[in-house]
């Protein structure tokens, strides 16, 4: 119990916005996959360092399909369960390049003013 | 653009609730039992792996909750959970909320009828194609004043290159003789050029428009009413139908419901000789597609001079331009529509005002509940969140009722307001009903923001303390009783308005008409046209006509006229050589009349003679005129035997100098707030054709019949038979009806003034009595220990009095000051009453002090007959 107090007072939180962007790259990598398996996903990618909040997921994946980047389908799992599978669309691999290159151009500028002081 | 998808989805998730919810139950189950098998893989127990897994998910229910956030509209779900908690406080206290919805749904019924017609006259669209490109070319002074044009203007401004697709012209629409072989009815036909129709966008529904070589060829198109008057059916088209007398071949029929500008029934082709008479013409244009209207003006305005030096006049200061068509047929109704919507917002206010005075009120009784909730954590954003749920209800419902209030009223409407208002086809359509909705919500946040702002001062521990038994001089009770001073200071203003507008009718309905109406009726006939075109025609028909009339039962004498009480006649230059004053040629209101025309409407002769059966065409050419006349060009009123040359009209036609024989009353033309024009009547007798045929171009004949009382109007209409089947008669009606319209507005103004001031008032009165009463049941006990200490009854009484008395005498002080600003705007509206009329100021005063001691004299003689015993104890 107290090991794992420590753990996640050591955790990142989810930068605000970011989640978005790692679902849809996630999707991106893996294809269809359902809820659990992009929180599992999230968490192997960043050996546990990230602290995600589970729960924010599920919203979060509304938002993205309300937004008509992702689509929702339902299918089997591996162990043969049935499960809510979400894949990328069109629209949300174009959506992932263009979030993709913000991302990377607000931190390489971070990256830059930090390394300049 | 993908926010937009979010919201639209949000919005649809809104509406359709619980299956994606259901589906996120699901989704949850198996992701926990994942997690619980991966975590018992990593050697927890089973239950540990569960509570792992909870932990890490975060809780279902919040999952849940946020989940829905984001499915649905921001506090949607929250509010509509709310709002069925109003529904039920509110069932609680039937009083207060059927009082609350009742004063809503009179205000906004009100509102909602108000802005129909507003929504008619001045605001929805015109039913053209592309209404907004439509513009009417003006001629215009820079005092404002506007022109019309003379047809030559018109083809001299078609020749120019201008920034319109199609522009065309119309003369006055006048009445005219619609005759089949077997029948004959009057219509409303509109002469216009070959592209006017173009203007407008509609293609016919049946046939084709008019094109360029149909001029000189008797063509003419119908409206659907027409056409259905002439049976309807679709072989009309080639056929020949006589307009005037003359014939004229169908080419087309004008879709259900298109009657053109200015409204016309049918459409004929001005002649291909025709080079106008008079500027009586319209000219109507659709804006090019890529030109904006400013652009146009500028354009028009440019080419002032130009338009002038064509006249070798000087351009003065008239100035070309446009005006979008919509704007300018609102125009004239625009600021009595303006006034009415502005009355009724005032009532609206004060309909909100009371809603939040009982809002208060309850607020105040429910002051321990909210305080518990407080007390709990429900912080003020709930409590204000509780509060708009409530406000919300009580909106809607009050907003429901008010479109039922709304039909109501209409139908009132439809009886008093004035016929070119109605013409504007007012209805509650959806557009209306929008705005209904609007108001709702805008005034449901209107009454609840006092009652928001009264919350923020609910202090904790008093109201738990203190218990239902607050002091009423607190913050709340200063806040309601502002709130009643308001509805009083608004129902003045309201009151004082009406009573001017009331004044204005009284006195409009008492002036001196110059005229008796008392049995006097009054037919329309067209004589446009055809055989009429001859003067002695119509001498013969008026022959005819008198004297089959005159052998009507109960009929004392007929005549028939050009120009007629209430109506405006043919506008004649005239030159009056031997003038003492004013210019020597000036236009003034002309009309020929049969011998008995004065005697049959009553108008007295005040000097010389009257025109007799003895001024035939063989006698002197003589004339009557009225006695604006006489005060325009011979003041010292030396008139009699003075020579008068009206315009001749056609190019041969010499100047037939006519003598003056007598002057009769003046006698009240178009309005009756305005001096009749100087006139000039000649006989019948004596009237060229040129005159007859101009003045039947634009104005039926009519015909005056003074008879005991009632008349058979089947009788006559056979009679108009006998005279001439191919000149029906129309509009028969008693001339009081004529003067009425003239009068149609001020009734109409004054007839809505006075329901919206007497509801404020009612509402008013409620309010007051409601505070005057609530402050008694507060003070029980205070009184209590005054009558217990001697008090006499009729000091409490009086006590009581006086503070609704008090607050009655600030609003009137108030509203005196608001009534003095806002009776400005009746300035232009009022006739015979001053602004600041010092009567109606005190009358309305008198009748609002007089209405709060009323209302705070039950409450006060509640409190005289409060018990000093049962006060102390009841608690």
């Amino acid at each position: 119990m107290k090991k794992l107090r420590k753990a996640e007072s050591e955790r990142l939180d989810v930068p605000h916005g970011t989640l978005d962007l790692l679902i849809l790259k996630t999707l991106e990598t893996l294809g269809p996959q359902h809820g659990w398996g992009i929180a599992r996903r999230l968490e192997q990618v960043s050996d546990d360092v990230l602290a995600l909040n589970q729960g924010t997921l599920y919203p979060a994946l509304l938002r993205l399909e309300q937004r008509g980047w992702i689509r929702p389908a339902w299918g089997r799992s591996e162990n043969n369960r049935r499960a809510k599978f979400y894949s990328l669309t069109k629209r949300g691999e174009r959506q992932l390049e263009v979030e993709t290159r913000n991302w990377l151009r607000t931190t390489s500028l971070v990256h830059r003013v930090l390394a300049g002081g | 653009m993908d926010r937009l998808r979010e919201w639209a989805w949000r919005a649809l998730g809104f509406l359709r609730p619980s299956q994606r919810e259901r589906e996120l139950q699901e989704e949850m189950q198996f992701h926990l039992e994942m997690e619980t098998e991966r975590n018992v893989e990593r050697g927890m127990s089973r239950a540990e792996a569960e509570r792992h897994a909870r932990m890490r998910l975060g809780g279902t229910a919040q999952v849940t909750d946020a989940y829905r956030e984001q499915r649905s509209l921001p506090g949607a779900e929250q509010l509509l959970l709310d709002m069925r908690h109003a529904v039920r406080g509110l069932r609680r206290t039937p009083g207060y909320t059927a009082m609350a919805i009742a004063v809503l749904a009179l205000g906004i019924g009100a509102n909602t009828a108000v802005w129909s017609v507003a929504d008619a006259v001045l605001f929805r669209p015109l039913a053209f194609f592309e209404p907004e490109r439509l513009v009417n070319v003006t001629l215009s002074s820079p005092e404002g004043s506007s022109y019309h044009f003379d047809y030559g203007s018109f083809r001299f401004l078609e020749g120019l290159d201008l920034p319109f697709s199609s522009i065309g012209c119309v003369d006055t629409v006048s009445g005219v003789n619609v005759s089949t072989d077997d029948s004959a009815f009057y219509a409303r036909a509109a002469r216009v050029s070959s592209a006017y129709l173009d203007v407008f966008g509609r293609a016919p529904a049946l046939g084709r428009s008019f094109a360029t070589d149909d001029v000189g060829a008797a063509r003419v198109l119908l409206s659907h009413a027409v056409h259905q008057r002439l049976g309807g059916s679709d072989a009309i088209l080639g056929e020949t139908v006589r307009f005037g007398g003359e014939p004229h071949v169908v080419i087309g029929v004008m879709p259900d419901g298109f009657e053109g500008v200015p409204r016309a029934e049918l459409w004929l082709l001005f002649e291909p000789d025709f080079r106008g008479d008079g500027t009586n013409h319209q000219i109507l244009a659709r804006l090019d597609d890529r030109v904006e209207k400013n652009a146009a003006d500028a354009a028009l305005a440019s080419l002032s001079g130009e338009f002038y030096r064509r006249y070798e006049q000087d351009a003065g200061e008239r100035q070309l331009g446009v005006v979008g068509l919509r704007q300018q047929l609102s125009a004239y109704r625009r600021a009595d529509v303006l006034l009415l919507l502005g009355a009724v917002g005032l009532l609206l206010l004060v309909a909100c005002a009371n809603c939040a005075s009982l809002l208060l009120a309850r607020l105040s009784s429910r002051s321990r509940e909210l305080a518990v909730r407080a007390a709990l954590g429900g912080g003020r954003r709930r409590i204000l969140q509780l509060l708009a749920a409530e406000s919300l209800v009580l909106a809607a419902v009050g907003g429901t009722l008010g479109v039922l209030i709304a039909v109501l009223a209409l139908r009132l409407f439809e009886t008093v307001a004035p016929a070119d208002v109605l013409a504007w086809s007012v209805r509650l359509d959806a557009r209306v009903l929008a705005m209904c909705g609007l108001l709702s919500l805008l005034s449901g946040a209107l009454f609840s923001l006092g009652p928001a702002l009264g919350s923020g001062r609910l202090r904790l521990t008093d109201a738990l303390h203190d218990g239902s038994r607050g002091s009423s001089g607190g913050r709340g009770g200063l806040l309601r009783r502002s709130l009643v001073v308001l509805q009083i200071t608004v129902s003045y203003a309201l009151l004082v308005g009406a009573g001017l507008l009331a004044q204005t009718l009284i006195g409009l309905q008492s002036v001196d008409l110059g005229f008796e109406p008392e049995g006097v009726w009054t037919a329309e006939m067209s004589l446009q046209g055809g055989e009429m075109n001859e003067g002695d025609a119509v001498r013969t028909l008026a022959r005819d006509g008198l004297e089959r009339l005159a052998l009507l039962g109960g009929v004392r004498a007929v005549a028939l006229g050009s120009n007629l009480p209430g109506k405006r006649g043919l506008n004649l230059p005239v030159t009056v050589p031997e003038r003492e004053q004013g210019r020597e040629r000036d236009s003034i209101n002309y009309g020929y009349v049969t011998p008995d025309f004065f005697g049959a409407l009553g108008v007295r002769s005040v000097r010389g003679r009257t025109l007799g059966p003895d001024d035939d065409s063989g006698a002197p050419r003589v004339a009557v005129v009225n006695e604006a006349f006489v005060r325009n060009f011979f003041p010292s009123g030396d008139v009699l035997g003075r020579t008068v040359e009206p315009l001749p009209l056609g190019p041969e036609h010499s100047v037939v100098p006519r003598t003056i024989v007598g002057v009769v009353a003046d006698f009240k033309t178009r309005r009756l707030d305005e001096e009749p024009p100087p006139s000039l009547f000649v006989p019948l007798a004596q009237a060229s054709n040129e005159t007859l045929v101009t003045t039947h171009r634009f104005f039926p004949a009519n015909w005056v019949l003074s008879t005991d009382g009632e008349l058979d109007r089947g009788a006559l209409e056979r009679a108009a038979l006998d005279v001439s089947p191919d000149h029906p008669f129309s509009r028969v009606r008693p001339i009081r009806d004529l003067l009425g319209a003239a009068t149609s507005t001020e009734r109409f103004q004054a007839v809505l003034l006075f329901s919206f001031s007497f509801l404020a008032l009612a509402m008013a009165a409620a309010g007051l009595f409601g505070v005057v009463s609530f402050s008694v049941s507060r003070r029980q006990r205070e009184i209590g220990v005054r009558m217990a200490l001697g008090a006499s009854a009729s000091r409490v009484l009086a006590g009581v009095l006086a503070e609704g008395f008090l607050m009655g005498a600030i609003g009137v002080a108030l509203g005196l000051a608001a009534a003095f600003g806002l009776t400005q705007f009746l300035r232009n509206m009022i006739f015979g009453v001053s602004a600041r009329d010092p009567s109606t100021l005190l009358v309305a005063a008198a009748l609002l002090l007089l209405v709060a001691i009323l209302a705070s004299l039950q409450p006060a003689l509640r409190a005289t007959r409060i018990d000093p015993a049962t006060s102390f104890r009841a608690d």
